[in-house]
C-alpha cells in the first residue's frame, strides 16, 4: 500500500492507496509513530483505498480514541462502497467522521 | 537338302552307268562274236578242239590242280604252260604247221583285241571259254589279262562257273547275248560258237566288276559334292549378301526410326520419324504401321491434354464451389464465461453434403446444429446449401425447436424431386439454465461427457428432415451442468474405414471422448486419420463439441504462512475475481473476508505445530466463490467467537471479534466441520 503523510497546519493528512489490512495496517502504524499523530487532527483520505479489513478497523479505532481524547477529530475522506458499507454493518459509521 | 540329291543323284547316276554299261557291254558281246566267228574262225573250231582234247585227257589232273591251287603263280604258269605245249609250242620256231602257226597269231590277236577292249572299257576282263556242261567246268580260251596275275586264266584252266554264269550259261535264254548281274560284276556273256561234236559250247564273256562303277561313282559323288558345297556356299553369300543388304538395312532402318521416335518421347518431345523404307515387303508394311502408330499416339496424347484440362478446370471450378460451401459455415469457435462451441469439417470430396451452424439467437439462448445431406458430391452440396441457407433464416424466429424442423422439413419437402433429404440434430441451449432442448431427425446419437463418462444421449430418433411434409417433431430437453461436454458428429466420424474395412466405431469414439485432456476435436481426428491408414476418406466428417464451462478451482497450500503469504494469496485471489465478470464492491468485501479469516490461521492456527499448513480452495462460479479453507491447526471454530456488539459505539468497544463477524456479514455462508481430524472452513459469497 501506498502511505502518504503530509503535515499541514495542525493537520495530519493521510493518503492511502490500496487495501488497510493486517500487514499494511502494521505498516501505516509504524509511520504514523515516526511521524506522531498526537494533538493533530488526522485525515484519512480513503479515495484510492479498496477496503479495510478488522486490523484497519482495530487501527482506525486507536486513532479515534485518541484524537478523541485529545480534543481532535478523525476525518476519514471519500470511502467508497466497500468502505461504507463495513462501516455501516460494524457500527463505527455512526461514530467516525466521514466525508 | 545337299545329302538328298546327291543320294539321287547318286542312285539316278548309279542306274544310268549300270544301263550305259549293259548296253556298251551288250553290244560289244554282239559285235565280239561276230568277230570271232569272222576273224577268229580257226581259233574257235580247230583251237578249241585242242583246248578240249587237252582237257580231256588231263581230266582228272586238271581237277586236282584246280582244287588243289598253286602255291606260286610261277608254279601255275608252268604247269599250265606245259599243258598247252602242244599248241603253243615255243615261239620262234621254224617250221611250224600253218595251223599251227595261224592259231598262234589268231590267238595272239585275239588277246590283244580282248586286251584292248578290256582296257579301254575298264573291264575286268574279256574272256572267251567254253562250258563243259557235264562237269560244270568253264574252260578258259583266251583270256584278255595279259599281266601276269593269279587271275589270269591261262588256256587250258578250269574253273567252276559262279550260279549267275552257270544259270545263264545252261539256260542261254537268248543266243543273241545277254546281260546279267554276278554278285560283284556285271557280265555280258554271249554264246558264239557251238561244237560240231556237241561237246561243248564257245561263249564270250565281258566283266565289269561293281567295283569300277562304284569307283566311277565316287569319283561322280565326289565332284557332285564339291560341286553342291560351292554352288549352295555361293547360293548362301549372294543370299546373305541380298538379305543383309536389303533386308537388313530395312531392319536396321526401322529400327534406328522407332528408337529415335522413343528416346523423344521419352524427353517429353513428340515428333513424328519417318524410316525412309518404301520396300513392299513386311518391312515396307511394318514401317507403314508404325507410322500410324506415331499418328495414333499423337491424337490420343492430345486427347489426353484435352482431357486433363477439362478436369483441370472442373477440379478449379469445385475448389470454388468448396470454400463457397464451407463460408456459408461459422468458423469462429464462440467461447464466453458460460459455453464454447467448436466446430470441425472435413469434406470428402472438393464439395460436401455435411453442414453445421451455431449462433446466439439472443443474449441467453445459443441455437446450435449439425446435419449430413444424403450422398455425396456435387448433388450433396446443391443440397447441403440449400439447407443451411433454410435452417438460418427459418431458426431465426422461435425458441421451439420441434417448431423449427417443422419448417425446415416443410420447406425442404418443396420442390425435392430428387428426393433428397438431411439427416440432423438441432438444440437450442438456454445458457442461463444450461437446459438443453433438441430434436433429433435421424442423426447420431450425441455422446454427453459428465464427471469423466461418457454416454449416449436422445434415444428415440424423430425421421430426418426433407422426407415426409408436416411431420411433427418431437422434442426432448436436458438439463446440462457445468463441466459437461456435449459431442455432436457425422457418420464420417463413426463409420470412418480402415484398410481391413473395419469401422472407427462408437466404442474408439467414447475412448479418445473420455481419456482425451484438452482438444477432444483434434484428438478424435487424429486417432481417426490413424485407425484409417492408407485408406481414403469417403465420406464428410463433421464434429461440434458443446462444452459448458466449469467453475474454475485454484488450490493454493501455504506451509507455515505468514502474514505475507497470506497477504499476497489475498491479492492473487482478488486479481483472479478481476479478470471474472464479478461486482467491484463484491470483490472488495471478499478482500475483507480473506484477510480477517486467513490471518487468523497465522496467529492462532498453528501454536503447537511443527509443520503446518493452509489449503485454500477457491472455486470461481459464475456468480458465487466458493472458499475451502482446510487447516491442520488447533481444531477451532471461529464461528464459535461471539459478535461484537456493534450497538455500542467504537470508542467504548472491545477489540476483536469484528474479523469473523466481517466475515460473516459479507458472506452468503459460513460452514465449519471436520474433516478428518482437520478444520475444514467453507465459506459462499455471491460476487455479482
Amino acid at each position: 500500500m501506498d502511505i502518504n503523510i503530509t503535515k499541514e497546519n495542525g493537520n495530519l493528512n493521510v493518503v492511502l492507496v490500496g487495501r488497510l489490512d493486517t500487514v499494511t495496517s502494521a505498516e501505516l502504524t509504524n509511520k504514523l509513530n515516526e511521524c506522531g499523530y498526537n494533538d493533530v487532527d488526522i485525515t484519512l483520505d480513503f479515495t484510492s483505498l479498496e477496503y479495510i479489513s478488522s486490523a484497519g478497523l482495530r487501527l482506525i479505532l486507536q486513532l479515534q480514541k485518541t484524537t478523541k481524547a485529545q480534543g481532535k477529530t478523525l476525518t476519514i475522506k471519500n470511502v467508497n462502497n466497500v468502505v461504507k458499507e463495513i462501516f455501516r454493518v460494524t457500527g463505527f459509521g455512526k461514530s467516525l467522521n466521514i466525508i | 537338302m545337299l545329302a538328298t540329291s546327291v543320294a539321287v543323284a547318286y542312285t539316278v547316276n548309279l542306274a544310268h552307268m549300270k544301263k550305259e554299261t549293259k548296253e556298251t557291254m551288250t553290244t560289244m558281246t554282239k559285235s565280239m562274236k561276230a568277230q570271232l566267228l569272222e576273224e577268229y574262225d580257226i581259233l574257235m573250231r580247230v583251237y578249241s578242239k585242242k583246248i578240249y582234247n587237252v582237257y580231256k585227257e588231263n581230266y582228272d589232273e586238271l581237277v586236282k590242280t584246280y582244287e588243289n591251287g598253286f602255291e606260286k603263280s610261277e608254279d601255275k604258269k608252268a604247269y599250265y604252260k606245259a599243258l598247252v605245249a602242244s599248241i603253243f609250242p615255243p615261239e620262234g620256231m621254224m617250221g611250224l604247221s600253218y595251223e599251227t602257226s595261224q592259231i598262234s597269231n589268231e590267238y595272239t590277236d585275239l588277246r590283244n583285241t580282248l586286251d584292248f577292249i578290256a582296257t579301254s572299257e575298264d573291264y575286268k576282263g574279256a574272256y572267251v571259254y567254253f562250258y563243259d556242261a557235264q562237269n560244270d567246268y568253264i574252260v578258259y580260251l583266251v583270256d584278255s589279262k595279259s599281266e601276269v596275275s593269279y587271275d589270269y586264266n591261262y588256256p587250258g584252266s578250269i574253273s567252276k562257273p559262279g550260279a549267275d554264269t552257270k544259270e545263264y550259261i545252261l539256260n542261254s535264254y537268248n543266243r543273241e547275248g545277254g546281260y546279267f548281274e554276278d554278285f560283284e560284276d556285271c557280265v555280258a556273256a554271249m554264246p558264239v560258237y557251238d561244237d560240231p561234236d556237241g561237246n561243248y559250247k564257245i561263249y564270250i564273256e565281258l566283266r565289269y566288276s561293281y567295283d569300277e562303277i562304284l569307283n566311277r561313282q565316287a569319283d561322280f559323288i565326289k565332284i557332285l559334292v564339291i560341286a553342291s558345297i560351292a554352288t549352295t556356299g555361293i547360293i548362301a553369300i549372294i543370299f546373305y549378301l541380298i538379305i543383309n543388304g536389303v533386308l537388313v538395312e530395312n531392319i536396321r532402318k526401322l529400327n534406328k526410326s522407332t528408337q529415335t521416335y522413343i528416346d523423344n518421347l521419352k524427353d517429353g518431345k513428340l515428333e513424328k520419324i519417318s524410316s525412309g523404307i518404301k520396300t513392299r515387303d513386311e518391312i515396307g508394311e511394318l514401317s507403314k504401321q508404325f507410322d500410324t502408330l506415331q499418328t495414333k499416339i499423337e491424337n490420343y496424347i492430345d486427347d489426353l491434354n484435352k482431357r486433363k484440362s477439362d478436369e483441370e478446370k472442373i477440379k478449379a471450378e469445385l475448389d470454388i464451389a468448396s470454400k463457397i460451401q464451407l463460408e456459408t459455415l461459422p468458423n469462429n469457435t464462440l467461447d464466453n464465461e458460460l459455453f464454447k462451441i467448436e466446430n470441425f469439417i472435413k469434406p470428402a470430396k472438393e464439395v460436401g453434403g455435411d453442414l453445421y451452424n451455431y449462433y446466439m439467437i439472443d443474449d441467453t439462448h445459443l441455437f446450435f446444429t449439425i446435419a449430413d445431406v444424403s450422398g455425396k458430391g456435387v448433388p450433396a452440396a446443391l443440397f447441403m446449401m440449400r439447407c443451411s441457407e433454410l435452417i438460418k433464416s427459418i431458426t431465426k424466429h422461435d425458441y421451439d425447436i420441434s417448431k423449427m424442423a417443422y419448417e425446415v422439413n416443410n420447406a425442404l419437402c418443396y420442390n425435392n424431386s430428387e428426393c433428397l433429404f438431411i439427416t440432423a440434430f438441432m438444440g437450442i441451449l438456454d445458457t442461463q439454465t444450461n437446459v438443453l432442448t433438441y430434436v433429433r431427425c435421424g442423426h447420431e446419437q450425441p455422446y454427453l461427457l459428465r464427471d469423466g463418462t461418457c454416454s449416449f444421449i436422445s434415444p428415440e430418433s424423430n425421421v430426418f428432415l426433407g422426407a415426409y411434409e408436416d411431420e411433427q417433431f418431437i422434442k426432448e430437453s436436458l438439463q446440462m451442468q457445468k463441466g459437461d461436454k456435449l459431442l455432436l458428429y457425422t457418420d464420417g466420424l463413426n463409420e470412418g474405414i480402415n484398410d481391413n474395412n473395419e469401422e472407427f466405431g462408437y466404442d474408439r469414439i467414447k475412448e479418445v471422448f473420455e481419456n482425451c485432456e484438452s482438444d477432444v476435436i483434434s484428438a478424435l481426428y487424429d486417432n481417426l486419420m490413424k485407425f484409417c491408414g492408407s485408406t481414403p476418406q469417403f465420406d464428410d466428417i463433421s464434429m461440434l463439441l458443446l462444452t459448458i464451462k466449469d467453475d474454475e478451482i485454484e488450490e493454493h497450500h501455504l506451509e507455515n504462512p505468514d502474514f505475507n503469504d497470506i497477504q499476497k494469496l489475498t491479492s492473487d485471489i482478488l486479481e483472479k475475481s478481476k479478470t471474472k465478470e464479478y461486482n467491484e464492491d463484491k470483490i472488495g468485501e471478499l478482500g475483507v473476508i480473506l484477510d480477517d479469516i486467513l490471518n487468523n490461521y497465522v496467529s492462532y492456527a498453528f501454536e503447537n505445530i511443527q509443520t503446518g499448513y493452509l489449503d485454500v480452495k477457491v472455486k470461481y462460479g459464475n456468480e458465487k466463490i466458493c472458499l475451502d479453507i482446510i487447516d491442520n491447526g488447533m481444531l477451532f471454530n471461529p464461528l464459535d467467537l461471539s459478535e461484537p456488539d456493534v450497538d455500542i459505539p467504537m470508542e467504548e468497544r472491545e477489540q476483536g471479534g469484528l474479523g469473523v463477524f466481517l466475515v460473516k456479514q459479507f458472506s452468503d455462508s459460513v460452514s465449519y466441520n471436520i474433516d478428518s481430524g482437520k478444520n475444514h472452513l467453507t465459506i459462499i459469497k455471491t460476487m455479482i
